[in-house]
């Protein structure tokens, strides 16, 4: 556009003054040249108004790439950003996983199992707000515990206040009834009433007793004397309902000490349960009593008809204590029975385990320790001593912390009591193997009450008092 | 514990309840057994089965010289009752053989037995 504007105005002043030179006056000279000057003029001012205008144009498109490159800038700045934020976002999001993996596989598992909860895991990775919400799920869930805790635990006391005062109304009967049965000895109906009440009375303790052993508590009856195992079995065998089943063989002078006397007659009493519950009712459940290298085994076979592999592994876990099975474990009857086994086997260092009986059904075996394994006298020495207290367990029935009875040696607490002997007894001293009565001679005093005590028809000899009756 | 309906009795806990030992049964097998029975083992004493309990050995073996049950139960520390029920059972099975009382015995009375007695509280 400037070239041909520039190009007109080139032609006007050619054009003016080559009409000039053609009119050939002075005057049209004169304005020839006033109109070259003029398209001279013009092209200058043109000329300078187009450097001017393409320097702006210059400036201008210098300006866009100014812009353009500061947008590129900008952009890059962003995408570098946004990079950076990426990366932040990813970590924080990694930190707060790895805060709560930990949370969930350390520290609420510390929590749950009442061990000391570690502090948390990466907290400078993690900020504040996450740690603070972390830290609340843990506060929350070990307060939630915590709570479950003592609810439990309170549950737990009173299923052992309750069991043990149907162990001691239990007991009670058992006192009543055999004194009862004392009273009319001569009546077999009564004494045979009296068995039954007896033993159903034996059946409800044990029922008792087990459910505070599963609470975590001692058996709560304690014998101050060893028992030869061979009792130990039948004892057992009375608490519960078919102990006619039970048929004990084995030694007969091999005994288990004082202290676990109660825990053994519970654990058999449980092992027989199971034992003739699970095998025909006309079968016995023979029972084999048995000295070993560590200590004396009890071997307890029923004729049933077993269990499969599965459940007999399960039980063999719970009898041999591998598994801690508490109240709240238990949903079968059989279950109870085996998980008070398995208390006694973890409490005392029993051994328990359970396998396949060559009669078919179950055999259960249980090692005593020789720790607390000890030698009675056989029966027969029994017979050779002299009508003396001997060693037989002493009452302490109930829930009671402590025994004060006298020791086997020193008079027994009923020494004012009768130490039953007949005079017809005395009369049979002269035959040679009960000439031992004389080592043993009695005060008057001891005298006089056994012979209150025969006229009395008191039930046994030298009974103590069992201190500490309810 | 004494009982409360007669203060001279005791009550002695034991873990082999009565009914474990006689197998429930009150009553003797045979009525001619009583408290002044005499038992003696039988000779040769056939052996015991496996099962036999350690009261039952005891009990026979004491009864190797002649024993009136009372006394037997005396030693075994069992109630006469349930010493007449085992008497009984190894009667029936042939090791102790039963004799009535000795008629030498003199059959004191009660009377003169509470005389001897407080006698004796008098001493």
């Amino acid at each position: 556009m400037w070239s041909a504007t520039f190009t007109i105005t080139a032609l006007a002043a050619v054009a003016a003054v080559a009409g000039a030179v053609i009119s050939g006056s002075l005057r049209g000279v004169a304005v020839g040249v006033l109109a070259a000057a003029v398209a001279v003029l013009l092209l200058t001012l043109l000329r300078r108004l187009r450097r001017r205008q393409r320097a702006t144009w210059a400036a201008f498109e210098q300006h866009e790439r100014e812009v353009e490159r500061r947008i590129l800038g900008y952009q890059h700045q962003l995408a570098e950003r946004e990079a950076e934020w990426a990366d932040r976002a990813e970590a924080r999001s990694a930190a707060v996983n790895g805060a709560l993996e930990h949370l969930l596989r350390v520290r609420l598992s510390a929590a749950m199992a009442g061990s000391p909860v570690p502090p948390a895991y990466g907290d400078s990775e993690l900020d504040e707000v996450a740690a603070s919400l972390v830290d609340g799920v843990l506060a929350e869930a070990t307060s939630a515990l915590k709570r479950a805790d003592e609810r439990e635990e309170s549950l737990r006391l009173a299923v052992v206040a309750l069991s043990r005062r149907v162990q001691t109304a239990a007991h009670s009967i058992q006192e009543h009834v055999s004194l009862m049965a004392d009273r009319h000895q001569h009546d077999p109906d009564v004494v045979e009433s009296s068995m039954r009440v007896d033993h159903a009375a034996a059946q409800q303790a044990r029922h008792a007793q087990s459910l505070a052993v599963l609470c975590g508590e001692w058996p709560g009856q304690q014998w101050q004397e060893p028992l030869a195992m061979v009792d130990v079995v039948r004892a057992a065998s009375a608490r519960i309902l078919a102990y006619q089943r039970v048929e004990v063989s084995g030694d007969q002078d091999v005994a288990v000490a004082a202290e676990v006397v109660e825990p053994v007659i519970h654990l058999v009493a449980e092992l027989l349960a199971n034992a003739t519950q699970s095998s025909p009712p006309a079968t016995s459940v023979p029972v084999t009593v048995r000295r070993v290298q560590r200590g004396a085994v009890i071997e307890i076979d029923d004729g049933g008809v077993g269990m499969d592999e599965h459940r007999l592994e399960q039980a063999r876990e719970i009898v041999s204590g591998r598994r801690r099975a508490g109240l709240g474990d238990l949903g079968e009857i059989p279950q109870t029975g085996l998980a008070v086994v398995g208390h006694y086997v973890r409490r005392h260092g029993f051994r328990a385990d359970l396998s396949e009986s060559p009669y078919g059904g179950l055999r259960a075996v249980v090692l005593i320790p020789s720790k607390v394994v000890e030698t009675v006298e056989p029966p027969e020495a029994i017979a050779a001593r002299p009508a003396a207290r001997q060693a037989t367990p002493v009452v302490e029935a109930g829930p009671r912390t402590s025994v004060d009875t006298a020791s086997a040696d020193s008079p027994p607490a009923g020494a004012t009591l009768p130490q039953r002997r007949s005079r017809r007894g005395q009369a049979a001293a002269a035959v040679p193997e009960e000439s031992a009565p004389a080592s043993s001679s009695p005060t008057p005093e001891q005298a006089g009450s056994w012979m209150g005590a025969f006229i009395e028809g008191g039930r046994t000899g030298g009974e103590p008092d069992p201190a500490g009756t309810s | 514990m004494t009982s409360p309906d007669d203060p001279g009795r005791t009550y002695r806990d034991t873990a082999l309840r009565p009914y474990v030992l006689t197998k429930g049964r009150a009553r003797p097998s045979r009525n001619t057994i009583s408290i002044d029975t005499l038992l003696i083992a039988t000779d040769p004493a056939p052996s015991l089965p496996i099962s036999a309990g350690r009261q039952e050995r005891a009990l026979l073996a004491m009864c190797r010289g002649l024993l009136s049950l009372v006394e037997a139960a005396a030693r075994l520390e069992l109630p006469v009752s349930v010493v007449r029920v085992l008497a009984s059972d190894l009667v029936d099975s042939g090791h102790l053989t039963a004799r009535a009382g000795s008629p030498q015995s003199p059959q004191l009375s009660r009377d003169l037995l509470q005389e001897v007695l407080n006698g004796l509280r008098a001493l």
